[in-house]
């Protein structure tokens, strides 16, 4: 071992000591020569005589130095400079042929750098919390609904946290909103209710004050608030006096005890409300009835023990569902649970489409690749002859090829630099384009961005140097040595070039196709109808304090005499409150029964989500009503026991029978009485424009009341303009009410597509890069294959052929190129769009049309790049091209 | 660790090897020493090809068998001195030792008739 170090040292101290260790070298060999000419000398030779015979003796100097050089040096590690210094000059001479390549290469290289710096952030970014990778998020699953990412019941909640031994700790929270009042204009919170471990389980540590003492989360007592740091500075001016002092939040008096860090974003998604990242947080009060069997409404997070695996967790929580079924049959069948790691459970629903954009960028890389592996292609026959005399020289072919290579990662690390400079560009261009509901905080140019450009631009350089290495030295030293000798080269050259460029026509009619089906999907679910007119309306929340307002007359009143006095607005055509914003938020679910008709075996409960709307509410929204009536004003404020259906109600259970007339009872309020359907309405896609309605019934105010409702208001114009006199009206009923979450649903409805839109767009961008990055290819190998041919025109032409028939020739090859790039695309587009098929929507992933449209496109390009050279070729004069070699 | 004799059956390098080896036993000595040595030592027999002997010294370096230092030789001359180290002078037994028993093997054979 010591001789090894010894080595290595003797090694590395003669790298950064070259030039003495060559001084000494010399001057050993020197002595020598010295020592054995006097030697010579004293035997009786001439002086002259001597130094020969000695220099004789000893043999080719220059070598023996190189043999102790190499010896000691690390040889590889030498010539590998070299080449590089090489390479950089053989780049340097050439600077168009250099720059067109370097541009292609970050274009494709800056591409991909941009795309990964989403799908970092988006996939790889570690979450904040302590040993992220033992968080799990802990859903019920409903058989029935196929949902398996259903809140959970608090008495389960409870129930799995005190009998499971897998989890060091469960933790529980749910998204709210709380009125802020006090100094300032009232507002509204996006906050969260949690279990008073919930911070510690995650590792989060408040950045001033204390966290909540476990006794804070019994019902009585959790009277305490934490601030998130927006809210701190934004609100408080970020008062580090803060703590302990008291806020009003819905009313009641709130104790600040502490200040979280900035970026605290855990929020479910599904169980979110308005799907904002919460601003405060208070402990739910646990209390003694949270252990019946209710309403499924909270989000749990736990933290697995030590070592144990997920499937572990997930088999001990279904015995333990199956415990509580056998308890609770009623309450319990048909549901199950679902164990997710946390970093999964937050990217589910954007991984498919981040992993489709980045496949999509790899493709447009490629795509460069084949580009660049044309040129440098081109440039194999002019450099024929000078790795000839290399090879002749005795350079060996993996010589040669490593310095080829060497070029060629040279070529693409300069992409690839150039990519990093530009990234800043051009990761900022596509945060814009990244819509805010997607809650990317860190899009940016980090470490682990710029390590994965490195490794790109170095397998992209030994990608596509790879073949063209290989091919240059094949060559025959002879062959190409023989002055004006035309090797093989230029044809086997020109099928590689060939075979590229079939492979950027497959491809880019792969992007194409997948860009046009996304595209086409896109427009589908813009054009989709609503259900609801969404021109010229806009939405508020208006939560009324039950500490202010605690009779339900009360909260009736307000709305009416709110309503009242927005209808004389001039310029609102109609208004009235309903408690959920289409398209962008929850609504609310209950299960009921259907007079005359037998309770359904447990685990069948008949369901229907629940409107509670205000008056004029089917004329201003837009939806049309299909049979029987509308409530009126005395059912809109005396309780009367009516309610409205949804088509999809009707449809779903009295599929044989007329509904109106029919009574339902909701097991949603303290006493449910039977009520009688009074009217049909057509179905509204309130939970997206692609997903297909549930059973809806509308309730009136005075029948289900409800202190939190959505005042919707249309206007004949701009209706955004109408919201400050709105809010004047609210501020002078109540001073303390704020006016939150105001929304155009025009907006709400453009947002509701924002992820569909952002993949279309980008994949269209992406598959335009492509496009020209292809034809730019083409073109370039039709029109190199041309030059190639020039003479052989000439000839043709002197012979008498035509302009025509020569422009033919060239055509001839473009087209052929275009038939089986297509061909080979159209196989292939067939196989990989199947990836896309859970992104599209209303278009199939084969669909005909879309795939002629874009065959047909992709061929006319294709023609219009080979036509160039094309015309070319008919305008060459004969006796041009006959001397031209 | 490599095998000790590396190319066991390239004789002539392991050889060449030896003597230098050998020549070093007494003390230090520059490149022409040895060959010089080498030459005398074998009264004339064995003249060691010196466009061998540097490249030799030089690997022998590197394998840690011997140290070199920079003197100045008998004619006042800047000359590179190589002495063995502890290394080289337990290599210089093990090779001596093994040379005798192959030489002394072929000499065996040699006599059977």
């Amino acid at each position: 071992m010591r001789t090894f170090f010894n080595e290595l040292w003797l090694r590395i101290k003669a790298l950064l000591n070259r030039k003495q260790l060559d001084r000494d070298l010399e001057d050993e060999l020197v002595h020598h020569l010295d020592m054995r000419a006097q030697k010579n000398r004293e035997a009786g030779m001439n002086a002259e005589e001597a130094r020969y015979a000695a220099t004789r003796n000893l043999g080719n100097v220059t070598r023996l130095k190189e043999i102790s050089r190499e010896m000691r040096t690390f040889a590889w590690l030498d010539t590998f400079w070299q080449d590089v210094r090489y390479a950089a000059r053989v780049l340097g001479s050439k600077p168009a042929f250099t720059a067109v390549i370097v541009v292609t290469l970050a274009t494709g290289i800056g591409a991909n750098s941009a795309v990964f710096s989403v799908v970092n952030s988006v996939l790889l970014e570690s979450l904040p919390y302590r040993q992220e990778n033992q968080l799990v998020m802990v859903w019920e699953t409903n058989a029935r609904t196929g949902n398996d990412h259903n809140v959970v019941s608090p008495a389960n909640f409870l129930y799995w946290q005190d009998h499971n031994t897998v989890f060091e700790q469960m933790a529980a929270f749910y998204d709210d909103t709380s009125t802020l009042t006090g100094e300032g204009e009232p507002e509204q919170i996006p906050s969260q209710g949690i279990s008073t471990n919930l911070f510690p389980l995650l590792g989060i540590a408040p950045i001033l004050g204390r966290d909540f003492s476990p006794d804070e989360g019994l019902r009585g007592h959790n009277h305490v608030v934490l601030l998130g740091y927006r809210l701190w500075q934004r609100r408080f001016g970020s008062d580090r006096g803060i703590v302990n002092k008291t806020i009003k939040l819905d009313g009641l008096s709130f104790l600040v005890v502490g200040v979280m860090p900035p970026n605290v974003t855990l929020f479910a998604p599904k169980g979110s409300l308005s799907g904002k990242v919460a601003e405060l947080w208070y402990p739910y009060g646990w209390r003694e009835e949270d252990r019946k069997p209710q309403g499924r409404w909270m989000s749990a997070v736990a933290r697995l023990k030590p070592g144990l695996k997920l499937v572990q967790a997930q088999t001990q929580m279904e015995g333990l569902v199956a415990e509580i079924t056998s308890m609770y049959p009623d309450f319990e069948a048909s549901w199950g649970v679902n164990v997710v790691p946390v970093h999964q459970d937050m990217v589910r629903n954007i991984r498919p489409s981040a992993l489709v954009l980045l496949g999509t960028v790899g493709f447009v890389l490629l795509i460069a690749c084949a580009n660049v592996a044309n040129l440098l292609l081109s440039q194999a026959a002019s450099r024929e002859r000078d790795i000839a005399v290399r090879s002749a020289l005795g350079a060996s072919r993996w010589r040669i090829t490593r310095q080829l290579l060497i070029e060629s990662v040279l070529l693409a690390m300069s992409g690839g630099a150039l990519a990093i400079l530009a990234a800043r560009w051009t990761i900022s261009a596509l945060v814009l384009l990244i819509p805010k509901e997607l809650h990317l905080a860190s899009v940016d140019l980090n470490s682990r961005v710029v390590a994965f450009t490195a490794c790109t631009s170095l397998l992209t350089g030994l990608l596509f140097g790879i073949v063209p290495a290989f091919d240059a030295t094949r060559t025959n030293s002879s062959d190409a040595l023989r002055e004006g000798g035309r090797s093989e080269t230029g044809a086997r050259g020109h099928r590689l070039r060939n075979v590229f460029a079939v492979a950027q026509i497959s491809l880019s009619l792969v992007l194409l196709a997948g860009a046009a089906l996304l595209v086409r999907s896109f427009l589908r679910l813009s054009s989709v109808d609503p259900g609801f007119n969404p021109r010229n309306l806009v939405m508020a929340r208006i939560d009324l304090p039950s500490t202010k307002y605690p009779k339900d007359a009360q909260d009736i009143d307000f709305f009416q005499r709110l309503l009242e006095q927005v209808r004389v607005i001039p310029g609102v055509r109609a208004a009235t409150t309903d408690n959920s914003f289409p398209l962008t938020g929850m609504t609310p679910g209950t299960s009921f029964n259907i007079v005359g008709k037998p309770t359904p075996p447990a685990g069948q409960d008949r369901v229907t989500e629940v409107q509670i709307i205000g008056s004029d509410y089917f004329h201003t929204m837009g939806i049309p009503v299909l049979r029987g009536r509308t409530f009126t004003d005395r059912e809109q404020s005396l309780m009367s026991h009516v309610v409205m259906i949804s088509e999809q109600l009707a449809r779903q259970f009295f599929p044989n029978e007329d509904p109106l007339g029919q009574k339902l009872i909701i097991d949603m309020k303290k006493k449910n009485e039977p009520c009688e359907i009074v009217g049909i309405v057509a179905d509204v896609k309130r939970a997206g424009l692609d997903v297909i309605p549930v059973a809806m019934s509308y309730w009136p105010h005075a029948e289900l009341p409800f202190s939190s409702l959505m005042l919707a208001v249309r206007t004949d114009g701009d209706p955004l303009t109408k919201v400050g006199t709105i809010r004047d009206i609210v501020h002078r009923m109540d001073p303390d009410l704020p006016l939150s979450d105001v929304l155009t649903m025009d907006q709400s409805l453009s947002e509701s597509v924002a992820r569909q839109r952002f993949g279309a767009v980008l994949v269209a961008i992406l598959a335009g890069m492509a496009l020209f990055l292809a034809s730019i290819g083409i073109y370039g190998v039709v029109s190199h294959a041309m030059s190639l041919r020039t003479r052989e025109f000439g000839i043709r032409m002197a012979l008498g052929a035509k302009a025509g028939d020569v422009g033919w020739l060239v055509f001839r090859h473009g087209v052929t190129l275009a038939g089986v790039g297509v061909a080979v695309g159209v196989a292939a587009a067939l196989v990989l769009t199947q990836l896309i098929r859970g992104l599209l929507f209303g278009v199939s992933a084969h669909d005909p049309e879309t795939l002629a449209e874009v065959t047909a496109f992709l061929v006319g390009i294709t023609l219009g790049a080979c036509w160039i050279p094309a015309r070319r070729a008919t305008h060459a004069d004969p006796l041009v091209a006959l001397r031209y070699e | 660790m490599k095998d000790k004799r590396e190319n066991p059956g390239d004789l002539l390098q392991g050889t060449l090897d030896l003597l230098i080896l050998k020549a070093l036993a007494k003390g230090s000595m520059h490149g022409y020493g040895v060959a010089e040595w080498i030459h005398e030592s074998s009264q004339d027999v064995l003249r060691v090809e010196e466009g061998a002997l540097y490249p030799a010294l030089h690997r022998l370096e590197l394998r840690g068998l011997l140290a070199s230092e920079w003197g100045t030789s008998d004619n006042n001359r800047r000359a590179k001195y190589y002495a063995l180290t502890a290394t080289g002078r337990k290599r210089l037994a093990e090779e001596t030792e093994y040379w005798r028993r192959m030489s002394g093997a072929v000499a065996r054979v040699l006599q059977t008739a």
